[in-house]
């Protein structure tokens, strides 16, 4: 009795691997609706007065252009100011933003803090104290100082603050770094995932998870009901600041044709300190907003069934694949043939899966997609293209072996078989732990073979090891640092 | 609803330089009147619109080549 209820419990929990990758196809089904499904039924020409308020802790090497390129906006100049919150920079930051203010008087204001290092949130809230003590604001635009937006980006983004219910406005941030490498392109692809793809299903919720901290749009008086600060006690604030949008009934859209450019990590060690900061981030919403997730609301859309598992089918992730591998290791030595059966099934639903998101990522942003399809079908790694092959054509994966065998006269064993298969179950969990290796190959210097081993064991995979990491170093309780991530402005517009 | 007019009729607004995408006259460039920045407005959407419209599409050829591989799978059992 138990051996049958044990095995279907085992098969179910192997099967609860491949929930992330359905919730993320069916958040991908969710896009076609913003044919329906959208604001653009609500907004106007509307250009307010902006400031755009830019934290720099030593960007000296970035600011000068994105000042120029900001100051070139396709807007009113008499309704944009720009001030640039230098946090205790010791380059020569302080010397730019003299000269930058005198060529653009009126427009453009350095703001010191003569004691720095505390994070972002503080930096921003020293700008915020200033621009909100003056009248002049009607709305504000929180950016990155390597983030250079598209002539057209700010007046697209203005165009939904003429519907008062919406409280902030994100745009699409794509990933410029030119030229690329192999790293920043697959981030490239995530961004479209991520943003062009994940952000416009959210539209169609009505719900958005995250603000991109280099492109938030807030309309004064949503700012003014946030308290006027952005919450320092998180290494999440732009998260938060968007729950906190949305449960007070303000609207946050995101608006895809607004494009903004940014420079990301091309090393593997600053994308894993970036991204840890980010989950950890992730950990600390998952716990603050507790009481939100599956609790429909009459004032706002995130306690909605879609937009909870949509969240924790991401922050579930590395959880549901150790899950799935360990109930597969346990079916190998009790129920081979069932393990067998319903490992296929679970790779023939994640093979699905990755075809649908895949292809359609490529087609939604064309140009990006051009550049970085190569990564878009590495994503999961050449060890996890080689089980799909295997479960979703299992005679042609047979075929080819016979043939190795024939040409090689190398004949597999049954027990050389069965250690592939004990590997590939394995493989469902242990890509983190070969993530986290290449991870410490790029720390120790082997760049080239980071990279390369990267096509290898996959990028998901490698994010997914973050996470799990992040998630430990919470509940050890480790401190959380800001370890902010050095731009060099690589950044450059080529569209 | 905000005001969504941003200028005093027909009152000239200082702009800059770059070309727009709007399609806009060279002067309307560096002295737009609201006039302008209304059509300006009005092609943007235009274009917001159309590129949101055609996914539905994209969305079709992606789900047609999951289907595909559902034939082909069970074609080479």
């Amino acid at each position: 009795m138990w051996g049958t209820v044990g095995n279907d419990i085992l098969i179910a929990l192997v099967l609860f691997g491949a929930v992330p990758l359905v919730v993320n196809a069916y958040q991908y089904l969710l896009i076609g609706a913003v044919r329906w499904r959208n604001h653009y039924g609500g907004v106007g020409p509307y250009l307010p007065r902006v400031a755009i308020l830019v934290p720099a802790w030593n960007e000296a090497a970035v600011l000068g252009a994105t000042i120029d390129r900001l100051m070139n906006l396709d807007y009113p100049l008499d309704r944009l100011r720009l001030y640039v919150v230098d946090d205790a920079s010791t380059d020569n930051t302080p010397t730019l933003m003299a000269a930058k203010a005198a060529e653009y008087p009126g427009s453009v204001y350095h703001l010191r803090r003569e004691k720095g290092g505390e994070g972002k949130a503080h930096t921003l809230n020293h700008g915020l104290a200033v621009i909100l003590g003056e009248d002049w604001m009607e709305a504000l635009l929180i950016m990155d100082a390597d983030v250079i937006y598209r002539t057209d980006s700010l007046r697209k983004m203005t165009r939904h603050l003429a519907d008062d219910r919406v409280g902030a406005v994100t745009a699409y941030i794509k990933e410029g770094s030119r030229p690329s490498r192999t790293l920043t392109r697959f981030i490239e692809y995530e961004y479209i995932t991520a943003q062009a793809a994940g952000r416009r299903a959210q539209n169609v919720l009505g719900a958005v998870a995250c603000l991109a901290g280099g492109a938030q749009l807030h309309s004064r008086a949503n700012l003014e009901a946030l308290g006027g600060r952005i919450d320092t006690s998180t290494l999440a604030e732009d998260t938060c600041t968007t729950f906190n949008t949305q449960l007070a009934g303000r609207r946050v859209v995101f608006e895809p044709n607004a494009v903004a450019l940014a420079e990301e990590p091309e090393r593997i060690v600053g994308l894993w300190k970036q991204r840890m900061r980010w989950a950890r981030g992730n950990v600390h919403v998952t716990s603050s907003y507790r009481k939100v997730w599956f609790h429909p609301s009459p004032v706002h859309r995130l306690g909605g069934l879609s937009f909870g598992l949509i969240w924790f089918s991401i922050f579930l992730l590395p959880l549901t694949m150790i899950v799935s591998s360990a109930s597969l290791v346990v079916l190998f030595f009790t129920d081979l043939a069932n393990a067998q059966h319903v490992f296929a099934t679970l790779w023939i639903i994640n093979a699905l899966c990755f075809i649908f998101t895949t292809l359609f990522t490529l087609l939604i942003d064309p140009s990006a997609g051009r550049r970085t399809w190569v990564q878009g079908i590495f994503f999961p790694g050449v060890v996890s293209l080689v089980i799909i092959v295997y479960a979703c054509f299992p005679v042609a994966f047979h075929w080819v072996v016979d043939h190795f065998e024939d040409v090689t006269h190398w004949h597999f064993t049954t027990g050389q078989r069965h250690a592939f298969m004990l590997f590939a179950y394995l493989w469902v969990a242990g890509c983190m732990l070969a993530g986290y290796v290449v991870k410490k190959i790029d720390d120790a210097g082997g760049h080239r073979t980071a990279s390369a081993l990267l096509y290898v064991v996959g990028y998901g995979p490698l994010l997914c090891a973050i996470s799990l990491a992040a998630y430990v170093k919470q509940l050890r309780h480790a401190e959380m640092t800001w370890d902010k991530t050095e731009k060099s402005g690589r950044v450059a517009l080529t569209e | 609803m905000n005001d969504p007019s941003p200028f005093p009729p027909s009152q000239p607004s200082p702009s800059h330089p770059p070309a727009s995408e709007a399609g806009l006259s060279e002067a309307g460039l560096s002295e737009r009147t609201d006039q302008d920045w209304d059509n300006v407005f009005e092609d943007d959407l235009r274009t917001s619109v159309a590129n949101e419209r055609r996914l539905i599409w994209m969305e079709l050829i992606a789900l047609a080549a999951v289907a595909a591989v559902i034939v082909l799978h069970f074609v080479w059992q």
